[in-house]
């Protein structure tokens, strides 16, 4: 009896401790494996190629000029919060690749001045469909526009959201992408990096 | 009795720790950037510029179009959340600012729409953006392109 109480405490430090370093599961993408592009039209198989690291993944369509960039600029600000950490690896993926091909994802992340750590993917609608069922984000066509040399341009809502993998590919913690400051997501990322 | 305090706080304890890993959106909130600037784009791709303009006049006035030379199709869009949750985006025609109040084009908010560029912008350059309003006439901004905003 007279051990019981101090074996009692333990059994609570043990459950804080793991607590701690333990978030939630929300969706286990280590038994789907998804063939994509990056940006140098090189394949990848997500999320199995990023195996052993931290993944910090946003969606985003490069038609976008204003939410989009956000959800790429808190990614950004994440990274340099790391110092360009070589664990955790930086994803922009498309929800719109009819017409973000490899080619447009280069150029778009030629205007942030990103390094390796940091790749966009794309690839084929049924792909990139599959994949968004799987982390849950929606993106439709909102409207069109004629454009002024009539080719006609299309508008979409979309999730805004970012995603923290774990190194075994579950995704553990998700946010709003454009809106989450930048130090929740990063104290997040501290509080289970190992 | 002390058996079923520490049961109960260990309970305690595990139901909260399944909530570490949520965020309450309610407490995010979007930049608020307020300055004149516009973002890098390529050629035939978007960019987005933004601004705040004061109305200095004794009435009312209406932003009717605006204009850039630099894209081949410029309009005022507004971006929101659809009432299922989603980021959207949306034309605003007409933008009525009244005496003394300022029109605030900010990330997450109202924003220039700069479509099909005919070339690139980078860091550096400038962008051209001219304001229609009914009452003040024609209003000009130059506005810097920022990449780490």
């Amino acid at each position: 009896m007279k051990l019981f109480f101090p074996a009692s405490f333990l059994i609570l430090c043990t459950v804080l401790i793991s607590c701690t370093n333990s978030p939630k599961i929300i969706d286990d993408l280590s038994d789907k494996s998804f063939e994509v592009l990056n940006q140098n039209g090189e394949s990848v198989t997500f999320p199995d190629d990023y195996e052993g690291k931290y993944v910090v993944a946003g969606f985003i369509y490069t038609n976008c000029p204003d939410i989009c960039p956000l959800v790429t600029q808190n990614l950004i600000k994440v990274q340099k919060e790391f110092n360009n950490p070589d664990d955790i690896q930086f994803l922009g993926i498309t929800f719109d690749p009819k017409r973000d091909t490899p080619e447009v994802l280069k150029n778009y992340k030629g205007l942030f001045n990103l390094d390796d750590n940091f790749d966009f993917l794309t690839a084929d609608s049924t792909t990139i469909s599959e994949l968004m069922d799987s982390v849950r984000v929606r993106s439709d066509v909102s409207f069109t526009q004629v454009r002024d040399d009539d080719k006609e341009v299309y508008f979409m809502n979309h999730s805004d959201k970012i995603m923290v993998l774990d190194k075994k590919g579950r995704v553990i913690f998700e946010y709003g992408g454009s809106m989450t400051p930048v130090n929740y997501i990063v104290e997040d990322i501290q509080s289970v990096r190992r | 009795m002390k058996k079923l305090v520490v049961f109960f706080l260990s309970l305690f304890i595990l139901i909260n720790c399944g909530k570490s890993s949520e965020k309450n959106s309610s407490e995010t909130s979007v930049d608020q950037e307020t300055q004149n600037w516009a973002r890098p784009g390529s050629q035939g791709q978007m960019s987005g510029a933004y601004f705040v303009y004061e109305n200095t006049l004794d009435v009312s006035d209406t932003l009717i179009s605006v204009d850039s030379p630099q894209a081949m199709m410029t309009q005022i869009h507004e971006s929101y959340t659809t009432e299922d949750g989603l980021a959207g985006m949306r034309e605003k025609k007409e933008i009525i600012v009244h005496s003394d109040e300022s029109l605030i084009l900010k990330q997450g908010g109202l924003h220039v729409m700069l479509m099909n560029l005919k070339e690139d912008l980078s860091e550096n350059d400038s962008v051209e953006v001219t304001l229609e309003f009914t009452e003040a006439g024609t209003v000009k901004f130059k506005l810097p392109v920022k990449s780490n905003k």
